[in-house]
């Protein structure tokens, strides 16, 4: 699949091919997010297209993006808080098995019926990301890590084709990177899910991408393989000049 | 799990036997009856201004709606010739078609401005039928509001409804429905997106949840038991006016926000909790006139600073002292 | 002819008068609202209460009029801080939005209900500003419409200049655009919250006054002038001077026109289209923030 779209001022275009890990990456304020809430829809470009496996979708909704497919994991801990790590899950699964209003009164049992399989597959999810065990729990009870990997189950209940993953790895010890590395190589691997990642931390980014775009104010600097792009003095120079995010 | 169901179950059976016994109970006393039709109705008013509340929504004008139901019931009885039921149903639906079309400008904006916009539409309407001559009565009111055609029941005879004890079991027979189908429609997805969106709108945007969308048909469907509430009045009150102190004036929009905070917005039974309660209250301190309303306001000021969860949250607050866990606030 | 120009040029002044105390309700409306959050649906109350003052002050205790209007600015300014202090002060555990609306309404309830048990239901009047009429156009206009129309012109100037030019007023228009970026650059939210509460209700309480001295004083009087307030502040978008100011004129215009072309009716419905026509184009207002 292909995209072309405009980040924040200037011209910029982004390819992105089924099945690939792509990086993003680039200086504080170089507009990678703005390039993730433009694919999502949060943003709409003032010029530009963005495609999706040959739809164009630059003037769709938010919402709309989701059932199309694409899923989105925000910078911060977004979740539900009011509610238990499941319904959290269940929450990202409200495309499926919904029902029209009148419907309510009167197919108990195909409702009945409907609920225990959305369950079934929020807990399958839940199995996968090893949150399982708490399902039960509030939300926002989880420790910081976990908050993250619950965040991974509510977008994967959307049963996206691509997911959009805002630096997924701030604030996580050695242990849970590597952990959500193979969860998004096993992604890609038995689900053929694309995934997009925004990302300061290169070491994550050498082991997780299979290639790197990079971003400077606003424009696509280089790309390639995340080792090419990391040695190229051009992109060090830029992130030496903004901050040392190395 | 069954257990609680079971004990549910009891508790509605005993409520159930409550209600129906309560003309016999009150000694068939017609004022106090109707002072039950009322608090029934009121109760439906409130309940359905706390479902738009479960979107974390404030509406200050939801009687607009309740205005809408009583003058359409009426108007399509006596001038358009509808016989009670489909009236009934027809003003429900015309309430919510009306918030179904206001709903998308009125969602669209900032919550506040949610809540002046419904104060303003409720006056609108109401300022609206105060001088619209030709179609309301304007400034004289509407009066002679048929009652509901006379039930004919085989073997037992017929029902007329111009007596109140009847009335009252129409009543309570519409409200039940109402509130079981209120209940049933919170539990439903349709309630779990409005708890999502409640709880995050961009997250829910973020997992497919069409925000705007669920906040209108939300409206639409508070509006509708609005408009049934409407309705149930002009045919038990016969008589429509729409001035300021009427019952459609602003002061019992905020009324209704009163009981449904008082009695605790979170529980389904809060707004039957707290409308009992003023109500009771308020007939009580009737003696003392101009004092009644300063009365409501000060419980209403009290309620909301130091009880945060209203009456009905009272149960658990006793139980978060006695067990000291802090509790997981459960949909709050 | 003379009895007709008399009679346009009163409606006329009086419009326009009644439309500039709607535009000082509404800035203390949207200024509560705006720095505060909260929506005082008790502002109309203490308009009414702050008249009620003045009528005592003059009636009871024999003082000029203006002295007595400064001193119930003061003293509703004064009452304003408190009740910020002890009953609209947020609260982890509170709800914002419902809370505030909640305990104004009670409040509002309690203040009615006390002017009508204090002051009884039948209509008082307060003592005229300034006696006599003025020869304007042909015809004559009493002079204390025009002195009305000046004092909430000069207070509307006050306001603007103590906004734009003193550190306070600089800090709360900081505040009212951005209650965030505020925070974040240390001015305190509970002194700008005590102040805006403080001008709100002198504002309120000038314009009770005002009206006070041109109408009649019932307890009731305040919720006409609090729902016009509301529909400046929707129209003009929150926390905005110009807002409220061309909110305010709009809303005079639409008062004043609509009810003699179309009548009583179409005049009630037409605020409200006005705003829902300007929200579908402008969420925020006509000059709103955020």
């Amino acid at each position: 699949m292909f995209f072309g779209g405009l980040a924040a001022v200037s011209g910029f275009d982004l390819g992105v091919r089924r099945g690939e890990i792509l990086g993003l990456i680039g200086p504080n304020g170089a507009g990678k997010t703005t390039v993730l809430n433009m694919i999502a829809g949060t943003l709409i470009p003032k010029a530009g297209r963005i495609g999706l496996e040959g739809e164009d979708i630059t003037r769709w909704p938010a919402y709309q993006r989701v059932r199309k497919g694409i899923a989105r994991v925000f910078q911060r801990n977004a979740l539900f808080h009011d509610m238990t790590v499941l319904e959290n899950v269940l929450a990202g699964s409200h495309l499926h098995g919904t029902h029209g209003l009148f419907e309510i009164f009167y197919k108990r049992a195909t409702i009945v019926r409907q609920a225990e399989a959305l369950n079934e597959r929020a807990m399958d999810i839940l199995r996968f990301v090893g949150l399982d065990k708490e399902s039960g729990r509030a939300a926002i009870s989880l420790p910081h890590g976990r908050q993250r990997l619950l965040c991974l189950a509510v977008a994967l209940a959307a049963e996206p084709k691509l997911l959009l993953l805002d630096e997924p790895f701030t604030g996580m010890n050695a242990e849970e990177v590597t952990n959500i590395i193979s969860l998004v190589r096993a992604l890609r691997d038995q689900k053929g899910i694309t995934t997009i990642v925004v990302e300061h931390n290169m070491k994550a980014v050498l082991d997780l991408c299979d290639r790197a775009v990079v971003l400077n104010y606003g424009n696509k600097m280089t790309e390639g393989t995340p080792r090419e792009v990391i040695e190229d003095p051009a992109v060090i120079e830029a992130y030496l000049g903004v901050d040392d995010a190395l | 799990m069954s257990k609680k169901g079971g004990r549910e179950a009891f508790a509605l059976g005993a409520l159930a036997v409550l209600a129906l016994s309560m003309p016999a109970i009150l000694a068939h006393n017609e004022y106090l009856i109707s002072v039950l039709i009322l608090i029934l109705l009121n109760i439906l008013m409130t309940s359905s201004l706390r479902t738009i509340a479960l979107l974390r929504e404030i509406s200050l004008g939801h009687v607009g709606f309740g205005l809408i139901g009583s003058y359409a019931s009426a108007l399509l009885m006596m001038k358009g010739g509808f016989s009670f039921w489909p009236a009934l149903l027809t003003s429900g639906l015309l309430s919510a078609a009306i918030a179904l079309a206001l709903g998308y400008p009125f969602l669209r904006v900032k919550g506040i401005y949610f809540s002046i916009l419904t104060l303003l539409t409720a006056e609108t309407f109401r300022l609206a039928a105060f001088y619209w001559r030709g179609l309301t009565g304007g400034t004289m009111g509407l009066v002679g509001i048929p009652a509901p055609t006379p039930l004919a029941i085989p073997l037992l005879g017929s029902i007329s409804f111009d007596e109140v004890g009847a009335y009252y079991y129409l009543t309570l027979v519409v409200f039940a429905v109402c509130m079981a189908a209120l209940h049933l429609i919170e539990r439903s997805h349709l309630g779990f997106a409005w708890r999502a969106i409640k709880n995050g709108e961009e997250l829910s945007q973020s997992v497919g949840i069409n925000v705007i969308g669920y906040k209108v048909v939300n409206f639409a469907i508070a509006s509708f038991f609005a408009g049934i509430a409407g309705s149930l009045f002009a045919h038990y009150q016969r008589s429509l006016s729409a001035d300021f102190t009427s019952r459609f004036g602003v002061v019992t929009s905020i009324y209704l926000v009163v009981y449904m905070v008082v009695g605790g917005q979170r529980s389904f039974l809060g707004p039957a909790i707290g409308t009992l309660a003023l109500t009771v209250i308020s007939e009580w301190a009737r003696p003392m006139k101009e004092y009644q309303p300063m009365i409501i306001g000060a419980i209403a000021i009290l309620v909301v600073l130091f009880m945060p969860g209203g009456l009905a949250g009272l149960s658990s607050l006793a139980g978060r002292r006695v067990k000291g866990r802090p509790g997981i606030g459960g949909g709050g | 002819m003379n009895f007709q120009v008399q009679m346009w040029l009163q409606a006329v002044v009086n419009g326009v008068a009644l439309g500039w105390l709607y535009i000082i309700m509404a800035l203390g409306l949207t200024w509560i609202l705006s720095i505060m959050g909260i929506l005082q649906l008790a502002h109309g109350e203490v308009y009414m209460i702050g008249a009620y003052v003045v009528y005592y002050l003059c009636s009871s205790f024999g003082l000029n009029i203006y002295p007595a209007i400064l001193i119930s600015m003061v003293a509703m300014a004064a009452l304003g801080v408190l009740l910020e202090r002890f009953l609209f002060r947020a609260r982890p555990d509170r709800d914002p939005v419902l809370t505030p609306i909640v305990v104004s309404t009670g409040l509002s309830l309690i203040m009615t209900s006390g002017a009508v048990a204090g002051f009884g239901l039948y209509e008082k009047s307060l003592p005229r500003l300034l006696y006599g009429s003025v020869r304007l156009f042909g015809g004559a206009v009493p002079k204390d419409r025009l002195l009305a129309i000046v004092f909430s012109a000069a207070a509307l100037l006050l306001l603007f200049f103590f906004l734009k030019r003193s550190r306070w007023g600089q800090a709360i228009m900081a505040s009212a655009q951005n209650r965030e970026g505020a925070l974040l650059r240390g001015i305190n939210p509970n002194q700008m919250a005590m102040i805006s509460m403080a001008i709100g209700c002198a504002l309120a309480a000038l314009a009770g006054v005002l009206a006070g001295s041109i109408l009649m004083l019932q307890p009731y009087m305040g919720s006409q002038p609090m729902v016009k307030g509301l529909v400046i502040i929707v129209l003009g978008g929150l926390g905005s001077l110009a807002g409220a100011f061309v909110g305010g004129m709009l809303l005079g215009l639409i008062d004043g026109v609509v009810p003699v072309i179309f009548g009583p009716a179409a005049a009630a419905v037409a605020p409200l289209v006005v705003v829902i026509l300007i929200l579908l184009i402008r969420p925020t207002g006509m000059f709103g923030h955020e």
